[in-house]
Parts: C-alpha cells; sequence; structure tokens
C-alpha cells in the first residue's frame, strides 16, 4: 500500500468511526481483556485495556486503525506481559478460513508478484519468480464460492456443536471475519476453562484427526455375523452414527439391495478387503470433518479482531450473524455507502457488493466509496 | 454412600477421609522410633522399594491400619529422599495399585471417590433402558478432557469415543484408567506440600539403605551429537523446505527449533539453517530463537512439541522407524544409545 493509498484509507476509516459507533461490539467484562490494534503506518501494538465502552470508542475515533483486536481470554491484569497477566479464562473459539478450503476458483483469481521485478502472476505464488529472486507476495482474492465454502463448514460446525458438545443455540455467536470466513464463539463457562491441550482435543475431534477405524466396532479379524452387534447403526449419535448414515449414500454394488444401515454396512465389510473398509471410513472422515484452523482454538492467548470493526484487507465490517443461511457476505457486511472516488486499479477484477455487480480493468476509474475501499485494501487497486 | 471403612480407606490413602483417619491415631514422628511401629515403617519401606523392583507384583492388604499409617510415611521418605526417578517410581506403583483395586470395586465406591477428589459427577447409565448400554458411565466433556487430553495412545482422543449431548461415555474399566493421572497428581501433590521435618534415625536409616540400593540408571543426556541423516522426517521436513526455499509454516519452525534446541544445537547454528526460507530476517529469527531456548521473554526453554501435537498441526511425516514414540526426541533412541556407549 503506498503513503497515499494509506493516507485516504486511513481518513475514510476515521470517518466511518466518528459517525458509526453503534456497530461495535461492546464486550463482556470489557477490563479484564487485552486489546490490540495495528495502525496504517506501523506495526502491531498489544496489551492495552480499557475500562469502559466509552474508552473504547473514543480510542477507535481517534485512532482509527486498519485492525482492531480483543483478547478471548480474560486476564487479572490484561496490560501486563503476557507471563503476568494473571490468566483467567477463555472462551473457546473456532476460525474458519476459505483461505484453507481448496476451491478450484482460487487458480482463477488468486494474484502473486514478486517483490524484486514486479512480474505478476496467477494463482499461487511459485518458489521462485523468473527473475530468480524468491521473495513473492500472495495476493488472495475471495469470491462467492470461497466464502460459501467456508459457509458450509461453519453450518458443519454448528451441528457438531449443538448435537455432540450439548451447545445450546443461544450460546454461539457466529460472526463473518470481514474479510475471508468466519468466526464462532462459544459463551458457556464449562468451556472457558478448559487448557490448551483440551482444545486440541476438540480441535481434532471436529477436524477428524486420530480417528481409529476400529472404534467403529469392526476390526480386521471381526466376523460381521458374530459381530454384527458391534455395529453402530445411523441414529447413533456422535462420530460413529455420521459414519454409518454416510454408508446410505452408497450404491447397491458396494452395500446390497439393503434398507438397513447396519446391513449396508455388514455387506461393504464381509465383501471389501479391510484396507478398503479403512479407506472408505479415513475419506468419510475427511468429509464430515470441519475445516478449522487449530491454530485458533487451541491459541488461548489470542486476540481476535473485534466485532463491529473494519477489515483493514477489505473494508468490510465483522458482523454478527443471526441467521447463516440468510447471511451474504457481500451485502450485510458492507459499511461504506455510494459517494465517488477514483482510483487506479492495478489488477482486473469482478465482484459484487450490496447487490451491485463492478467489472473493472488496469487504470483509473470512479467508484462508489464501499468497492474503492474493497480494492484498495485488498492490494488490487491504489491512489495515484 | 461414604468411604469410612478402613478396609476400604486402606485401598484408597489418598483420599482425605484416609487422612482423618490416621490423624486419629495421633501418632507423631518421634513415635516412629517405638518398637510398635516397626511394622508400620517396614511396611512404608516396603512400598518404596516393591515399586522400584517390579510394578507387576500382587499387592495384599493385610492389615487395614497398618496399609493406611504406612502411606503417608512412605511419602515421607520419598520426600527426605528427593530423587525425581524414586519419586516417579512410586507414584506410577502407587497408582497402579489403586487401579488393580477399583477394577474390583462396586459402581457408587468408584463414583464416590471421583466425586470426592475429582470433583466429576459420573452418570450411571442404566443397563435396562439406555441406548448405550455397553457403557457404565457418562461424564461432561469438560471433565473427561481435562484428564484425558495428557494421555498419548489414540483410543483416548476425544474422536474415538462415543460423544453426545456434551457427555463421554465410558466403561468402568475406561474410567479407572482415567483416573490414573489424577490420582499420580494428588499424590505428587500431596508430596509437594510436605514441610520436611527433621528425620528420627529410623527413618534416615531408610533413606540411607534405599538410597544405596537404588542408584539411578544411567540417563542418556539430552545433548548428543546427532546427525542430520538421523533426526526425525519431522524435521528433516522442515529443513527441506527451507533447502527448497518454501515458506515453513510457523509450527514447522516452532518444532524444528525446539528439537534442535534440545538435542543442544546452539542459537547461533539454528540461525545458520533459516537464511533459505523467502521471508528471513536475521533480527526476528535471533529473537525468536533465543526466545523458544529460554534466553529473552519468559526465559522458558521450549520444549520440542509431541507427535501428537504435530499431527494436529499437520506437520507430521510419519515413517516405519518412529514406531511408537511419543516425542520428535525419541526418535531414533537407539542410535542416541549406540552413540553414548561407543564413546
Amino acid at each position: 500500500m503506498n503513503s497515499k493509498t494509506n493516507y485516504v484509507l486511513k481518513n475514510i476509516f476515521h470517518k466511518y468511526y466518528s459517525t458509526n459507533t453503534v456497530n461495535i461490539e461492546l464486550p463482556k467484562l470489557i477490563t479484564n481483556r487485552e486489546f490490540g490494534y495495528v495502525p496504517f503506518d506501523g506495526k502491531m501494538v498489544r496489551h492495552l485495556s480499557f475500562k469502559t465502552h466509552e474508552e473504547l470508542i473514543d480510542f477507535l475515533i481517534q485512532k482509527s486503525p486498519l485492525a482492531v483486536y480483543m483478547s478471548n481470554a480474560y486476564y487479572n491484569f490484561p496490560t501486563k506481559p503476557m507471563m503476568n497477566k494473571d490468566w483467567l479464562s477463555c472462551d473457546l473459539v473456532f476460525d474458519i478460513d476459505a483461505d484453507a478450503i481448496p476451491t478450484k476458483c482460487k487458480k482463477n483469481h488468486d494474484v502473486w508478484r514478486c517483490n524484486k521485478c514486479n512480474f505478476m502472476g496467477k494463482g499461487i505464488k511459485p518458489v521462485k519468480c523468473n527473475c530468480g529472486f524468491n521473495i513473492i507476495s500472495q495476493i488472495n482474492w475471495y469470491c462467492e464460492i470461497c466464502l460459501s465454502a467456508a459457509k458450509f463448514e461453519v453450518i458443519k460446525l454448528i451441528d457438531f456443536l449443538i448435537k455432540d458438545f450439548g451447545v445450546n443455540q443461544k450460546e454461539l455467536k457466529i460472526h463473518f471475519s470481514g474479510h475471508r470466513g468466519y468466526h464462532v464463539t462459544i459463551n458457556n463457562d464449562v468451556f472457558n476453562s478448559l487448557s490448551r491441550m483440551a482444545r486440541n482435543e476438540i480441535s481434532d475431534y471436529l477436524k477428524g484427526v486420530g480417528f481409529i477405524t476400529e472404534m467403529m466396532g469392526l476390526t480386521k479379524y471381526s466376523n460381521f455375523k458374530t459381530d454384527y452387534s458391534q455395529i453402530h447403526d445411523a441414529t447413533y449419535p456422535g462420530w460413529y452414527g455420521r459414519i454409518s448414515t454416510s454408508f446410505n449414500n452408497l450404491s447397491s454394488d458396494l452395500v446390497g439391495n439393503n434398507d438397513v444401515v447396519k446391513d449396508k454396512i455388514a455387506y461393504f465389510f464381509s465383501h471389501n478387503k479391510y484396507s478398503k473398509f479403512t479407506k472408505y471410513i479415513e475419506k468419510v472422515v475427511n468429509q464430515l470433518s470441519v475445516n478449522i484452523d487449530s491454530s485458533v482454538t487451541t491459541d488461548i492467548h489470542r486476540i481476535f479482531r473485534l466485532s463491529g470493526t473494519l477489515h483493514g484487507k477489505s473494508g468490510l465490517l465483522k458482523s454478527p450473524i443471526n441467521n447463516i443461511d440468510d447471511f451474504d457476505p457481500f451485502t450485510d457486511p458492507v459499511a461504506f455507502d455510494d459517494e465517488q472516488i477514483v482510483v487506479k486499479v492495478i489488477f482486473p477484477r469482478e465482484f459484487v457488493l450490496n447487490e451491485q455487480k463492478f467489472k473493472v480493468n488496469i487504470g483509473s476509474i470512479s467508484l462508489p466509496k464501499m468497492a474503492a475501499v474493497y480494492l484498495l485494501c485488498g492490494g488490487f487497486a491504489i491512489i495515484d | 454412600m461414604k468411604i469410612n471403612l478402613p478396609s476400604d480407606l486402606a485401598k484408597y490413602p489418598f483420599l482425605d477421609e484416609a487422612g482423618q483417619h490416621v490423624k486419629k491415631y495421633g501418632a507423631e514422628l518421634r513415635d516412629l522410633e517405638n518398637t510398635e511401629y516397626e511394622t508400620i515403617l517396614e511396611k512404608a519401606k516396603l512400598r518404596i522399594t516393591n515399586s522400584l523392583l517390579s510394578t507387576n507384583y500382587k499387592y495384599e492388604i493385610m492389615d487395614p491400619n497398618t496399609e493406611l499409617l504406612s502411606f503417608p510415611i512412605s511419602l515421607l521418605i520419598v520426600k527426605a529422599i528427593e530423587r525425581d526417578y524414586i519419586t516417579s517410581k512410586f507414584l506410577y506403583s502407587e497408582t497402579l495399585k489403586v487401579e488393580k483395586f477399583l477394577e474390583d470395586e462396586k459402581l457408587d465406591i468408584i463414583a464416590q471417590i471421583f466425586k470426592n477428589t475429582l470433583h466429576i459427577t459420573l452418570n450411571k447409565i442404566n443397563s435396562q433402558t439406555s441406548q448405550f448400554n455397553e457403557f457404565d458411565f457418562y461424564i461432561s466433556i469438560s471433565d473427561y478432557l481435562k484428564w484425558a487430553a495428557t494421555f498419548h495412545e489414540l483410543e483416548w482422543k476425544l474422536i474415538n469415543r462415543l460423544v453426545h449431548s456434551g457427555s463421554v461415555y465410558l466403561s468402568k474399566h475406561d474410567l479407572i484408567r482415567l483416573i490414573q493421572n489424577a490420582i499420580k497428581s494428588i499424590i505428587r501433590k500431596k508430596l509437594d506440600s510436605i514441610k520436611m521435618p527433621k528425620l528420627s534415625e529410623k527413618l534416615n536409616d531408610i533413606v540411607l539403605e534405599i538410597n544405596q540400593k537404588f542408584p539411578s540408571p544411567i540417563s542418556y543426556s539430552n545433548k548428543f551429537d546427532i546427525p542430520a541423516d538421523k533426526y526425525p522426517p519431522c524435521v528433516k521436513h522442515a529443513l527441506q523446505m527451507i533447502e527448497n526455499h518454501e515458506s515453513l509454516p510457523h509450527f514447522g519452525r516452532f518444532s524444528m527449533t525446539t528439537y534442535l534446541l534440545n538435542i543442544g544445537k546452539s542459537v547461533d547454528e539454528i540461525i545458520q539453517l533459516y537464511p533459505k526460507i523467502p521471508d528471513f530476517n536475521e533480527k526476528i529469527t535471533r529473537y525468536q530463537v533465543e526466545h523458544l531456548a529460554g534466553l529473552q521473554g519468559s526465559r522458558t526453554k521450549y520444549k520440542t512439541p509431541s507427535c501428537k501435537n504435530l499431527i494436529t498441526h499437520n506437520f507430521c511425516f510419519k515413517i516405519k522407524k518412529c514406531n511408537n514414540i511419543k516425542n520428535p526426541l525419541q526418535f531414533g533412541r537407539n542410535y542416541k544409545k549406540r552413540s553414548r556407549l561407543s564413546k
């Protein structure tokens, strides 16, 4: 981002925070939270604390930073260095990131640029540029397909949290991150005191890491006739029930002409080698698992973007979601209006914001503020 | 249901109720010099020496009171010996003993022990009406994870358990194994809380005798000159990524660096490996490596993450040679032993 772009964006953010504070989340136990921010012209600043919500809002208006964060953890002394903060507890959080979901569209819309010769290419950055230089910037773009894939993961996550973990719908807070994914927070004291290792186990459970096929009740040495009772049917809860249900989707040449899931599993098991059975289970676990970022869930000291603030890479808001099915990440979190701004596009883009279609090519163009900020923040346009 | 019979308390001497029972005797340390306490002293010594000889012995309670009184005395002796090797053997053996008693225990007493010691409520499953009658109890996920998350075997992973509506379903056998770590930590806490008094002559003799009879086995220092081709596959993979100028993920950097620090590589030797990564910055790398070495910030030397942790972060590249190691530092243990012995 050049200095002119920086300057313009900072002013836009400042104007926004000066007139729009209603969206900013007023966190519970604010005095026990650590805050941090990234200014437009510097590095991350951490270990801040606010006594009141008003103090936090005044700070946002005054600093108008590129990004604002708040800890998921609660501390006695949030401003002290990490080892002296006196950790009390931490919300259980999940981050679903479109970056981690391999969608086919990525190769069409992601771009990279060599930091030496400025050569640009499509897709994932190579190890080395043709000029031989190896420091290359990756600039990712998130389209409807990417964010729909992320939303699908959120829906899977909610199913696990409610059915398996007994979380009440009211205890779930879902947010669009403002850029490339979703955050889910559980507001339940039972989970707040969990250690990093315990959170690791929850993460592995959701990601399907470490599943042992034998726990399904059938081993290499099982006889499906005598061990029939060990097979779980589709009504069984947890992973076992989910896996059993998946046999309903298989064709009759794999599971026979059976109606009952247990019979389908028994047929598949008895007509195939055990290795094929385990491979199938591995595949299903992989498909049914939730693509969360385990490093976020297991980090009990992390600071997380504050809800209701602007995302510095998109200009969209981190927004709370009431109904995930109805949420549109290209409409609901749009913060800016249609006031025109002239920008210089450096990567051609096609996108929809607030139900308006935009198709921009390299060169100067006047755009509504929401689209201009979107391109400027993403690094696809600059102020010349 | 209360556990108050000496015969029950003798099996579970770590319980508060057992402690209260012992207090009733009002025995003082100086009393241990009396001949009437000889059997108790002998029993306390046996608790320790047996744990050092074998864990596979049949433990029988002859006299509950001797058993109960010998427990705090054995703790005192272990504390006085002050050797990690003996402490860990003793803790293991005491825990195993409890585990064996619990296997034959009534469900109500098991539930009471969980309630009293761990503050965990066990919910009994009605075998007549429940869909999950292959299990005996269910407990909350948070209670389960508090203890099971430290286990290394895959079967203890939450994903390999029946998890439903916030609860984990367990058999009696699994529940007893789950309590193992908790009991160990309760006994350890008891040990830690002992303020060492001046020992009587007899106790001092026992301490001396155990120290002489049971020297610690040769410990293999962490610092070995392990050649790079003998590194575990996860470390080799990280080094290969650096060699290929690829951007090594944070966890890869963390595990590789902590591994190298723990096998005795210096901060400078490790920094020299990094310049090939695309975003190399010597100042930042030095700070981070020094931080992991315990030379910066919290001054804590970081441990190498476990294999389980590497699996979670998709940085495990297990090969046959890994066998069942729990930490990359254990890779090629035989090599380490051989190299040590050949010196």
